[in-house]
């Protein structure tokens, strides 16, 4: 049959094309002044103080209304250099000077996160990079801080430094290698990306809890996040988006990621940068210069940026699509640790159905590998009601052969190096969810990743150890 | 050199499956991808014994395997299910003539009785014909709707348990980002459900065995055991819209192969908040199939192109009835001319 559009009832709404440019003799908003530029999905023309104040509105009433801010709270305000990142400064800074009545009441503090190590920039460079980012912080006066990504290798000791007008980059050799080290060992640019992401994040928790902040604000437009929904969608994080891509992001317990751009698009923040003169640094990333179809984030981008071209619905209504999807019990935070993900943090949704695309890919693997020989009818019949999956199967016999000689299963604290490099793939993929463990299977080995997620490995491995072993006394 | 087989039968690979990568020799791809939709099957427990199923047979690459494995699988592992063919004759010169004879062939080779329902027999209007009243805009949503409604009056004719249609990896895919960019909730939620409409009693399930089947694997197979399949395009417009998401899948896979199983599993885990609103199903008060609507979306179609009115179905429905009322006032004004 043509599959084309046989949907349930086989008809399909498709989005709304370009609609003739609607530019008016006078601003829509004050009817006097004459229009500067298009908004609200190209329909209506502003001109540039109402544009401005749009834009201030939408930022305000986007915190407003979420009912979360707290006069007593300390925003720790994500700053990477960039115009977008910029404009949210400009916001917050105009929402903290404004008259009393009015005025934000919670405090704002920045950071700044450097990341030059994964791209190998010099140490100059960065150096560079951080004295301009400093500059233009200092313009608003806001307290400030700067860590590296390295930091996450680190055990112990502060990881934030405060960032003055002339500091000079603190670095860790030995983690800045380990961390290249990690980057290195990650084949495909994709996995990289959602790496770099997963890692952010970590480092923004950690920074926010050793700053004594219960916020994080990042600079994410809703045309970002249409983006990142694609590419969650993608990378197989169905199940988790929701958190990537809402207003808040509550999975830390006590820290929470907020995004108080997420009603504007990029082109409303990009141009209030623009009539406001701010400045913005120019940092590359992993990403930057790399072709649309280096990476599945790549890719996502470019195809929301050619769609909106012709359908410039298209950002908002992914992005309230996004808004529809959530997890039924609201509150992640009462999940035990058992049911986590050791580097995002999502409840596992591994846990594999008898009929489901993961059981499914589990399934191709073994009978790829097994052949007509090795494989009888008998295998097939106990597979759906085992339910357990190949893969944990399969780490489970791993686990058996080599959990024998020196450290004891049950000793959490031994740090004995040869029980990290015992760490196998099924070892770690078991205790990730099924978006992480797509980085992992782009990995090398699992040695290099953060001692932190390792830790949480062994730990969990031997719980789970100690759960087997005294299995039948429990009620 | 020659790659090995990955099974360690001791043969050359002669392909790379796109799904795991892993080399296979014919014999043993043959054999992977057999059990794998019999895994399908079994673990989705698509069919019950002594069901009599109905697979919907275009004559393209997806329905002719869909058939051909049913036939083995009922075979070897006695299933005991009744197979018959279905098809749709929507009517369109140049395609689905041509195509309804590699159905017929198959019906041949399979030895399975096969029944065409024709659109001008059901609904008194060929694709052609419509394609005449409405243009080559929006001529694939009338195809649509009534391939569906054709589909579900077949099956009731032919008194089947279930309909089984060819929609493979790709294509859940591909509708899953499809429903993403066009906000569909409701469809999103369900269109990656192996089983679809078997609550409402009176529906006639339909089942998807090759759900987890990439495209390019069906193909592969296709080819290897030399089965004739029809493979053009329809002659009317491509959908742009879904072209787009089309084009964004096979540029995914590229980059990562696995991609098409893990938008699958997006698409199964996702879940919709309690707080959304969702159309509520119910059945057309004119023919009795389920719509979430008063009237069904074939039955508007119908009427639209039954008075004249062809876009009645298309645009939002409060145009869509006042264009109704003024035609209605329009011809009571003419009666009472008449008198």
């Amino acid at each position: 049959m043509c599959s084309r559009n046989d949907e349930e009832d086989g008809s399909q709404s498709l989005m709304e094309g370009k609609t003739k440019l609607t530019w008016t003799e006078v601003c829509q908003k004050c009817s006097t002044e004459k229009p500067v530029i298009q908004i609200l999905q190209i329909k209506h023309a502003y001109c540039r103080n109402c544009f401005l104040a749009h834009v201030n509105h939408k930022f305000r009433s986007t915190l407003g209304k979420s009912k979360m801010m707290k006069p007593s709270d300390v925003v720790l305000a994500a700053f990477s250099g960039s115009g977008k990142s910029n404009a949210m400064l400009h916001l917050l800074h105009a929402g903290l000077s404004e008259q009393s009545h009015k005025r934000f009441l919670f405090k704002v503090q920045v950071l700044y996160i450097d990341e030059g190590a994964i791209l190998g920039t010099s140490l100059e460079d960065r150096t560079a990079n951080l004295q301009a980012i400093s500059g233009i912080i200092e313009q608003y006066g806001f307290k400030s801080y700067y860590t590296t990504l390295a930091s996450i290798f680190e055990e112990t000791g502060s990881k934030c430094f405060p960032l003055v007008k002339d500091s000079t980059l603190k670095i860790k050799e030995n983690s800045e290698e380990e961390l290249k080290n990690l980057f290195l060992n990650v084949k495909s640019l994709t996995a990289r990306e959602d790496l770099l992401r997963q890692l952010r994040r970590k480092i923004f928790l950690q920074s926010a809890k050793e700053l004594d902040c219960c916020k994080v604000f990042t600079a994410n437009t809703s045309t970002d996040l249409a983006i990142h929904i694609l590419t969650d969608v993608s990378l197989g994080r169905g199940s988790q988006m929701h958190h990537d891509v809402s207003f808040c992001d509550p999975r830390d317990a006590s820290v929470k990621i907020i995004r108080p751009l997420l009603e504007l698009s990029s082109k409303e923040v990009t141009y209030y940068s623009v009539f406001h003169e701010l400045e913005s640094i120019y940092i590359p990333s992993l990403c930057t210069k790399a072709s649309s179809d280096s990476s599945i984030h790549n890719m996502s981008k470019q195809f929301v940026m050619e769609l909106m071209e012709n359908f410039p619905s298209t950002v908002s209504t992914v992005f309230r699509t996004g808004e529809k999807l959530g997890s039924t019990n609201t509150t992640n935070t009462c999940e035990t640790e058992d049911n986590l993900c050791i580097i995002c943090q999502m409840k596992l949704d591994v846990s594999v159905a008898a009929c489901s695309s993961v059981q499914a890919t589990d399934f191709s693997r073994l009978i790829s590998s097994l052949g007509p020989a090795g494989f009888d009818n008998k295998t097939l019949s106990q597979l759906p009601d085992t339910s357990k999956g190949i893969l944990s199967n399969q780490a489970d016999s791993l686990l058996c052969s080599s959990s024998t000689s020196c450290c004891s299963d049950s000793d959490v604290q031994c740090g004995c190096h040869k029980d990290v490099q015992r760490l196998s793939f099924p070892d770690v993929e078991k205790l990730c969810c099924y978006g992480c463990r797509l980085i992992i299977h782009d990995m090398e080995n699992t040695s290099s990743l953060p001692e932190s997620i390792l830790h949480k490995v062994r730990t969990r491995r031997s719980l789970e150890n100690m759960r087997e072993s005294i299995q039948d006394f429990l009620l | 050199m020659p790659v090995k087989c990955s099974s360690s039968c001791g043969k050359n690979a002669i392909l790379k499956r796109p799904k795991t990568g892993d080399a296979l020799c014919k014999d043993c791809f043959f054999w992977a991808f057999e059990t794998e939709v019999h895994n399908t099957i079994v673990s989705g427990h698509l069919f019950k014994k002594g069901d009599t199923v109905a697979v919907a047979a275009s004559g393209g690459k997806d329905s002719t395997v869909l058939a051909y494995v049913l036939k083995v699988l009922n075979e070897r592992h006695d299933y005991g299910l009744n197979l018959v063919l279905l098809s749709i004759d929507e009517g369109i010169t140049g395609y689905r003539d041509d195509s309804l004879e590699t159905v017929k062939q198959n019906r041949d080779d399979y030895q399975m009785p096969l029944k065409i329902l024709s659109y001008e027999e059901l609904f008194g209007w060929t694709m052609d014909a419509i394609v005449g009243q409405v243009g080559r805009k929006n001529n694939c949503t009338f195809c649509g709707v009534f391939r569906r409604q054709a589909l579900d009056r077949g099956a009731t004719l032919l008194g089947v348990n279930c309909v089984a249609t060819g929609h493979n990896a790709d294509d859940l895919a591909e509708t899953v980002l499809m429903n993403i960019l066009r906000g569909d909730i409701a469809r999103l939620q369900r269109c990656t459900s192996i089983i679809t409409a078997s609550e409402s009693e009176g529906s006639i399930p339909r089942v998807k065995p090759l759900k987890y089947t990439y495209e390019k694997e069906i193909v592969m197979y296709a080819y290897f055991k030399r089965l004739v399949y029809f493979s053009t395009e329809c002659v009317f417009a491509p959908n742009a819209y879904r072209g787009h998401a089309r084009a964004f899948l096979k540029d995914l896979e590229k980059i990562r192969p696995s991609v098409i199983m893990d938008i699958i599993h997006s698409g199964e885990s996702l879940q919709v908040k309690d707080d959304v609103k969702l159309p509520v199903r119910t059945q057309c008060t004119r023919c009795g199939s389920v719509s979430s609507q008063e009237l069904c979306k074939a039955c508007v179609l119908l009427e639209g192109l039954n008075r004249g009115l062809p876009k009645l179905g298309i645009g939002k429905t409060s145009l869509a009835n006042r264009a109704r009322e003024q035609q209605d006032a329009q011809k009571t004004r003419i009666v009472n001319c008449d008198f």
